[in-house]
């Protein structure tokens, strides 16, 4: 054999061992030496890295000093989600880790049932009314307990002040007045719009995929007490509540108070619009204020208020989004012992380092008491008008399965963004419809999943509206 | 047989033995690659497809056909989406390929000077991502955007079109974006194609006095027949398949006339999902993709070789 054949040998055989090699692999975690224990903790928000850094540091160097336990803080960037699904897979996940209170990690055995645990059952109690079973994503099967609620994303209409101002929509005080209504939102809409200066009332950014449920679902539920159509009382679905939020958002579209082009517009791009100062009211969460501080720092004066409402003496709960605690891993568990990772786990998700974050304007906590006396102390000033929001607010809650009849491939998002936005459709009508068809397909789905628990999806007590 | 001729026949084996062997060995790595990465999801596609799957165990059930059926008696937007696949390619690949072979024959004639910058200019679109051109032409055609201000300076239009708001607007902005982002491949396809076909036709045919459209249909063409067949095929099939740019381009407007085949796909998957995440249902949908686009394939060839023999 000649040397080129023995060095193709050679690059082939090593070639192949290093791809068969690099399926293998994974993080490094959980190191224990003789007096300390390295504890992983794997995040996804880069943007509380620099605060998050100083005060694991402080903690490593005090309390986690005293017990010989060390945190290495990880914040993964953009690509956190296939990190760990990497790490998941070649068997070796963070100690604690974001993103994996689900079905699947629960069902593989992948995350820890904290309520396997004593002293986490004793801690749980902490938490009592804010975790509902089946709330998505806490509770899965048998009670299972795998995650806590750390902070909320919380909902609603931020608002251009100077445009008020200078359209005359103001109070007694001469303060900008948001509309409480849908016919007030209509009727400021028109009054905020001047196509000559290319300012409108409101923007719709009707290509964004979450743009159904920020500027439509979550009024609806504010106004009728629903989500998505869900009627937790009956356990039946009715979208009627849809109907009046549509009609106006439509009613908006012919008087021209929105902003042009809204099939093709983004959420960043209306975002950076709303900034420009030009547009008087957006549809919100309380991720935007960030963005309207650091990405695209708005160039007015802007506020934030809850939903407008159909009525405005009729009102159910603001929607809030629970936001998980993060998930311990079984592995880690095996490692190092139950105590030393709850260790870890509870100052994680305790309730002086959500109020610090607070404080930074980098959460806001899932419980309105633990802040309510530093609720003004936030550095941003939009994120305490947020969080307000919450005292009023209701976690939404995942609904029943449902497997309707006649609209496969269609949702009440491909709905409303298809057929009602370009009026292909009548929307009464197609919305009692696709209530009948969901409401029928619970049935076809139980009798698919004869397995399926459809009780914690009905509660007779159920009740949200705002008194 | 002499000893020695029988030990050179032996040595002779014996190399050539050991050239299969090596020829395996350097194979064996795409071999694995392509088990691994093109046979093996293959294989997990097709086996998920009878089922309903979306990675958590307890939802995992076989369904049978059930996938399929529900494909063929109820899932009416997916054959929308495949009537709006098929029309932006049928109106997309001649356009890509006349402007193709356009710039090709004019990059082609010797008297202009600069060639090599100009096929380096019109190939690089092709370098971007699609996701890129999909933002790009996004903003290009939004109501203030760059597109409607080109014209009304130059006094085309008063007032600014909206170019997502009906079907056929929205289709022609698509087919400009994809067209400008893949025509530099057919373009280098075809200079290629072009610079084969032998000069001493083109001058027997001038001496015969025939026109610049005489030659390129009598000569250009005929001559170019099986490269513009493959090209085409490879355009078309390429096209079929589009989806990411068409999701992050016009995502579907207006009311979801412009979705085809390969953005509706998304819409089981996790992360694009605004319904049920079925990855055993979207298994089902890309069995079906790719039968069709085999079914397409096989016929286009035939057509194809159907009329090269008639011609």
């Amino acid at each position: 054999m000649n040397k080129k054949k023995i060095l193709s040998l050679v690059m082939s055989i090593v070639m192949t061992g290093t791809l068969l090699a690099s399926c293998g692999g994974g993080t490094q975690n959980a190191s224990t030496d003789e007096d300390v224990t390295v504890i992983s903790l794997w995040v996804n928000n880069s943007h509380s890295k620099s605060v998050m850094d100083e005060l694991v540091n402080e903690w490593n160097n005090t309390t986690g000093k005293e017990k010989g336990i060390k945190i290495d803080y990880v914040v993964k960037g953009d690509d956190y989600t296939s990190q760990l699904e990497m790490a998941l897979n070649a068997d070796n996940p963070p100690d604690i880790f974001l993103k994996g209170a689900n079905a699947k990690n629960v069902e593989n055995g992948v995350v820890a049932t904290l309520t396997d645990y004593p002293k986490a059952v004793e801690w749980l109690k902490n938490y009592e009314g804010y975790i509902e079973y089946y709330s998505n994503p806490y509770y899965k099967g048998e009670q299972k307990i795998v995650t806590v609620p750390k902070g909320v994303g919380v909902y609603g209409l931020v608002y251009n002040k100077d445009m008020f101002k200078a359209a005359g929509i103001v109070d007694e005080n001469g303060e900008a007045k948001p509309p409480k209504t849908y016919a007030e939102m209509i009727e400021y809409a028109k009054k905020l719009t001047n196509p000559e200066k290319k300012e409108y009332g409101i923007i719709f950014p009707v290509k964004w995929s979450g743009w159904t449920t920020t500027d439509i679902i979550y009024p609806a539920l504010v106004s009728g007490g629903k989500n998505s159509g869900y009627d937790r009382k009956t356990g039946t679905f009715d979208y009627s509540d849809i109907a009046p939020i549509m009609n106006a958002i439509l009613q908006i579209k012919h008087d021209g108070s929105c902003y042009p082009g809204a099939e093709s517009l983004d959420n960043d791009p209306a975002r950076a619009l709303f900034a420009e100062g030009r547009i008087g009211m957006k549809f919100s969460g309380d991720y935007d204020v960030g963005v309207f501080t650091n990405q695209f720092p708005a160039k007015c004066d802007w506020g934030v208020v809850e939903y407008p409402s159909e009525n405005a003496d009729v009102r159910y709960k603001n929607p809030m989004i629970y936001t998980e605690g993060g998930v311990i891993s079984t592995k880690a568990i095996e490692r190092v012992g139950f105590e030393k990772v709850f260790e870890v786990y509870k100052w994680f998700n305790s309730d002086e380092l959500v109020r610090e974050l607070y404080k930074e304007g980098l959460i806001i906590p899932y419980k309105y008491d633990i802040y309510e006396d530093i609720v003004d102390e936030c550095k941003m000033p939009q994120i305490a008008e947020f969080a307000k929001i919450t005292e009023n607010g209701a976690n939404v809650m995942a609904n029943i399965n449902s497997r309707p009849e006649g609209f496969t491939g269609q949702s009440i998002q491909s709905l409303c963004a298809n057929d009602f936005w370009y009026e292909k459709k009548p929307i009464e009508e197609t919305l009692a419809e696709y209530s009948k068809a969901c409401t029928e397909g619970i049935a076809t789905y139980i009798e698919e999943n004869p397995d399926y628990d459809t009780s914690p999806f009905i509660d007779p007590d159920w009740d949200i509206r705002l008194k | 047989m002499s000893k020695t001729d029988r030990a050179k026949k032996k040595r002779a084996l014996s190399g050539k033995a050991q050239d299969t062997i090596s020829c395996y060995l350097l194979l064996l790595l795409p071999i694995i690659g392509f088990l691994l990465f093109n046979i093996y999801p293959l294989l997990w596609q097709i086996q998920k497809a009878f089922y309903r799957y979306n990675g958590v165990p307890s939802y995992t059930k076989y369904v049978g056909l059930k996938n399929f059926i529900t494909i063929f008696t109820e899932d009416i937007p997916f054959w929308k989406s495949y009537l709006a696949t098929f029309q932006f390619t049928l109106i997309k690949v001649p356009v890509e390929l006349c402007i193709a072979l356009f710039i090709a024959s004019l990059l082609s004639n010797e008297s202009i000077k600069g060639k090599g910058l100009f096929r380096a200019i019109y190939y690089v679109p092709v370098l971007l991502s699609l996701v890129v051109v999909g933002i790009i032409y996004s903003n290009f055609f939004t109501y203030f955007g760059v597109a409607n201000s080109l014209l009304q300076k130059i006094g085309l239009i008063s007032e600014p079109i909206d170019f997502f708001a009906t079907k056929w607007r929205t289709m022609t902005s698509l087919i400009g974006g994809h067209v400008w982002c893949n025509v530099g491949t057919n373009v280098l396809f075809f200079t290629a194609a072009l610079a084969n076909i032998p000069k001493d036709c083109y001058e027997a045919a001038y001496l015969d006095g025939a026109g610049r459209f005489t030659t390129f249909r009598k000569i250009t063409l005929p001559l170019m027949g099986p490269v513009l067949s493959t090209i085409l095929l490879l355009s078309f099939l390429g096209t079929l398949g589009v989806g990411e740019y068409i999701y992050l381009t016009s995502n579907g407007a207006p009311g979801g006339e412009t979705t085809t085949v390969g953005m509706y796909m998304l819409n089981y998957l996790p992360g694009f999902s605004t319904g049920n995440i079925d990855m055993g249902y979207a298994s089902a949908l890309t069995c079906i993709v790719s039968i069709i686009s085999v079914i397409t394939s096989f016929s286009f060839r035939k057509l194809s070789s159907w009329l090269t023999s008639r011609a």
